[in-house]
């Protein structure tokens, strides 16, 4: 027992010591808090900023008269910058030549649909890796169609209650089958922070013992393995899952993100997440024994890695299939199911103990690879 | 009690040894200095004992455990302090103390007073809840061994604790360990300083991961009894030609300048009558008693000449008569003022690193600055290299300002820096290449200076290697190549010889002191003080300000406490210090 005893004190000295050190170091609460607002706001409001002048390409298949005055209306708008082509294989090649960012095209029918009362069909093609470009544009082109709709209403005298209130914009997006919107991309955008800071904290911890010289003079003690990897994960591990927390919270109260899932489930869920991220930075560094070396390694095999391979921002299903086989061994693409489904669906328990114990099947991996790893000796 | 059984270790990619079969026991209740030039193999064997290495062959008992194999054992019973102390700089003197007081599980009731006994002796009360980033390299020291003896252990293993640190916190931390370890402590001390040696019980002395020696010092120094003397009555311009001359005579080990006098010893026991008869008629020879670097040089250069090994013995291959040029010695006028500091000051912010610091080095006259760490010698050395502006006051070198044109004073003076600042992927002919295009020399003169420089510092057979590659003895040689190239007026050293072994230092003095015989005037920093007794004139800096100057022997004597008291360069120092310190406070 007494043993055990003083194994429990040299965990509890490590992690004290590195908890002492990590509010010493400004760079680190800097990563662990300061971080992931930023990109939270970033990617919660970067990417659906609105636009001015875009330029959209609108092609006009249908000539009638009621036709061209609703896209000349367009012209009134400081928001759009239309140019006009003649037909859609024209106004096609100037949106794959990037002259414009969308185009719109009214079918042939338009005006016959219009007088009818039915809600005149309009295409909106979109440039798939904008992906909030559509909504903009659809929203703005229901605001002038409702303007044209007045003006029409007062030149033919009539009431505008018979005719068709809104336009049918029917979008399609080019290269790019997903849409993704705020509610999907916050979540998404947690599972980036979180693999950034579990990966950044952790890389620099050991290496910088090894450079520091205080590395030798720790082994020079009695500690073992055990208390230098958990002594170490611990204050990491705790500082990641405050930044999650952080993250959970502004999701839900700044940008009105829903989260149906249970808390629980987000802690749960994120904790073995971070357990993996951690103990990869963790690994990295105690191989690498230099900073920059490590924290370059981070970055190449960790960061970027699930950066891309995650889901959020390139879709999975779009990518060839070498690459993605390759997804199924990074955490954050099961991760991301997981927020996705914990925010936007609920606790559906099977998914998600699935999805939890691939993450913690790798993590695994990672941690017997630092038993291994960690030294008691120099070589 | 430790006992090294054939212990070997050879690094993987390394061809050499670090530790080539040693064979030693190490008793309790004494210090035992591991003795030896940097590359001797002191922190190997070091971290062999404490299991933090595996010998490649042999084995190492510690108490009756396996080094290797009882690792755990071993480490329960250790204190160890590794170079750089060890210490975590972002947490406190007292957060330091606690963290490795847990570590080594240092029951909970004894920890208060132990840390107040180990405060106490530190004298790091007061400074419990400092940031041990913002210590000074003393008090660092001081923490890092307290972090050691917290649990006062058995076993205590100190590597090279005085490195960087200047003498007066050398001998405090030689107190602290004779006062805070017991009869049953085993102390390893490793050092390269061999003054410090012969503070040792006993001295295991390394070179090139061979055991030379193992015993008390005295008993090395004991080998040399009889054979090492002081000459003095030199006329003073004639006792560098005098030293040039004998370190080439045959029959002689090893030559030092002491101030005005010059030391030798010889191969052989000689009485005192026969030295003067044989070597010295006219002058004034009574022995003197040998030193542990005397034995040491005498091990090294026996060694040397048994082996036959391409690296034997420096000390007899010819110094440079002249030095680089080649040229017979040039006459010149000795009173002509070469280097010279006016009130040179320079402030960082409110900070003073510098005060109104002045002195003058002539033609031919070895200069030598001196203070502990941070005391302002660095800063007082980079202006007069041009490499600092400073805030008021000005420098010359040859007459040139260096506050006015920096660019063209540079071009007069030599400069080798600390750690001597080469191209390692560089050749060495590439190094001097390069050195002799940075000084503005023409392709022609860089091509017969570089032939020249290559035969003179015998670095022929390594011209196409890369410099990194060189033993250091050899890169400060390519160094100090490298910064003469251009036959400069003024050379400045900046501690051209921390970390080489005293062979190869000695080469260098030879050298040094053979370009001030040419008229070259030279400043140089050193934290040997046998290095000091080379220099005709010293300075000591302090706190910013210039404390005392003179030739070494005039400041021996300024320290002088009573008429029969002989004090050395280091007890003058520290006298000198402590006398400034005790009057500003």
């Amino acid at each position: 027992m007494r043993g055990f005893g003083n194994k429990l004190e040299r965990l509890l000295a490590i992690i004290e010591k590195e908890w002492l050190q990590v509010f010493r170091d400004p760079s680190a609460l800097l990563v662990a808090f300061a971080l992931p607002l930023i990109m939270l706001f970033i990617f919660g409001y970067g990417l659906s900023l609105d636009a001015d002048h875009v330029k959209v390409g609108v092609a006009l298949e249908d000539r009638s008269p009621t036709a061209r005055a609703l896209w000349i209306a367009f012209d009134a708008t400081p928001y759009l910058s239309p140019i006009f082509y003649a037909d859609r294989g024209s106004a096609e090649r100037a949106l794959t030549d990037g002259e414009v960012r969308a185009i719109l095209v009214a079918s042939s029918d338009f005006s016959q649909q219009f007088e009818s009362g039915i809600a005149p069909t309009v295409q909106l093609i979109t440039d798939g890796s904008e992906t909030n470009l559509s909504l903009i544009i659809e929203a703005y082109a229901q605001g002038v169609y409702a303007r044209f709709l007045s003006n029409q209403g007062y030149e033919r005298g009539i009431s505008t209650s018979n005719l068709a209130s809104r336009i049918n914009v029917e979008t399609q997006m080019r290269y790019n089958v997903s849409r993704l919107t705020r509610n999907s991309i916050t979540p998404g955008s947690i599972v980036l922070i979180l693999a950034m800071i579990g990966s950044l904290l952790t890389t620099l911890v050991v290496a910088r013992e090894w450079e520091r010289g205080t590395m030798e003079a720790t082994l020079s003690t009695s500690v073992g393995k055990f208390e230098m990897i958990v002594g170490k994960l611990t204050p990491y591990f705790l500082l990641g899952l405050a930044a999650a927390c952080i993250c959970a919270l502004v999701s839900r109260y700044v940008f009105g993100v829903p989260f149906r899932g249970s808390i629980f489930a987000y802690v749960l869920t994120s904790s073995i997440f971070l357990i993996s991220a951690t103990s990869q930075g963790l690994l990295i560094s105690t191989v690498c024994r230099s900073q920059t070396l490590s924290s370059q390694i981070a970055l190449l095999s960790s960061f970027l890695p699930n950066y891309i391979f995650s889901g959020v921002l390139f879709e999975i299903d779009a990518m060839p299939a070498p690459i993605r086989a390759l997804t199924y061994a990074f955490p954050a693409r099961y991760y991301t199911v997981c927020l996705q489904t914990i925010f936007m669906a609920g606790d559906v328990w099977p998914l998600l103990l699935r999805m939890a114990s691939y993450i913690g099947l790798i993590a695994l991996v990672f941690i017997t690879a630092m038993i291994v790893k960690t030294p008691t000796r120099l070589e | 009690m430790i006992r090294f059984v054939e212990t070997r270790k050879v690094f993987p990619g390394s061809e050499s040894p670090a530790l080539d079969g040693i064979s030693a026991a190490v008793k309790p209740g004494r210090i035992t200095g591991l003795v030896g030039p940097d590359g001797a193999g002191k922190t190997t064997a070091l971290r062999l004992v404490a299991g933090l290495l595996t010998p490649t062959s042999g084995r190492i008992e510690v108490f009756g455990y396996d080094a290797t194999r009882q690792t755990r054992e071993v480490r329960a019973i250790l204190g160890y302090m590794p170079q750089k102390f060890g210490l975590y700089e972002d947490l406190t003197v007292m957060e330091n103390l606690n963290l490795y007081a847990k570590l080594r599980n240092l029951p909970r009731a004894q920890r208060r007073a132990q840390f107040d006994k180990l405060l106490e002796f530190t004298d790091l009360g007061r400074f419990q809840k400092r940031l041990a980033r913002r210590l000074s390299g003393g008090m660092k020291q001081k923490l890092g061994l307290a972090c050691a003896l917290v649990t006062t252990p058995k076993l205590l293993l100190l590597d090279e604790p005085g490195v960087g640190v200047d003498p007066l916190s050398r001998r405090e931390l030689w107190k602290m360990v004779r006062e805070l370890t017991t009869s049953e402590t085993v102390v390893l001390w490793s050092t390269s300083y061999l003054d410090e040696a012969e503070l040792c019980d006993e001295t295991l002395l390394f070179n090139n991961g061979k055991l030379l020696f193992a015993g008390a010092p005295s008993e090395l120094s004991k080998r040399m009894k009889g054979r090492v003397f002081r000459v003095r009555g030199y006329d003073p311009a004639r006792k560098r030609s005098e030293f040039a001359r004998l370190s080439q005579e045959r029959e002689v080990v090893d030559v030092l300048i002491q101030g005005d006098a010059l030391r030798v010893s010889f191969r052989s026991t000689l009485s005192s009558a026969e030295v003067m008869r044989r070597y010295f008629p006219g002058l004034a020879v009574e022995e003197a008693s040998p030193c542990f670097e005397d034995g040491f040089v005498d091990a090294l250069v026996a060694k040397a000449s048994e082996a036959k090994s391409p690296s034997a013995l420096p000390v007899a291959q010819a110094p440079p008569e002249s030095g680089s040029g080649g040229a017979a010695l040039r006459a010149f006028d000795s009173s002509e003022v070469v280097v010279e500091a006016r009130k040179m000051t320079k402030r960082f912010g409110s900070f003073t690193a510098a005060s109104e610091i002045e002195f003058s080095i002539r033609r031919g006259e070895i200069f030598g600055l001196l203070g502990p760490n941070g005391a302002g010698k660095s800063t007082s050395f980079k202006m007069l290299c041009g490499l600092l502006k400073p805030t008021s006051g000005d420098g010359f070198v040859a007459g040139v300002s260096l506050r006015k044109s920096s660019g063209e004073a540079r071009k007069r003076l030599g400069y080798m820096a600390q750690k001597f600042s080469l191209y390692g992927n560089l050749s060495v002919r590439q190094n001097l290449d390069f050195y002799g295009g940075v000084y503005g020399l023409s392709p022609r003169e860089r091509r017969d200076g570089i032939d020249r420089a290559l035969v003179e510092y015998d670095l022929t057979r390594y011209a196409d290697e890369r410099a990194e590659l060189l033993p250091l003895g050899y890169k400060q040689r390519l160094a100090l190549a490298s910064a003469t190239l251009h036959s400069p007026e003024a050379l400045f050293l900046d501690e051209p010889t921390s970390g080489v072994d005293p062979v190869a230092r000695r080469e260098f003095w030879r050298r040094v002191v053979a370009f001030a015989a040419q008229g070259v005037a030279i400043l140089v920093t050193t934290h040997f003080m046998d290095e000091a007794e080379y220099c005709d004139q010293i300075a000591l800096i302090l706190d910013g300000r210039k404390i005392a100057q003179g030739a070494p022997d005039a400041i021996k004597a300024s320290a002088k406490r009573c008429e029969t008291d002989s004090p050395t360069l280091e007890d003058a120092f520290i006298q000198l210090i402590e006398r400034e310190r005790s009057r500003t406070r």
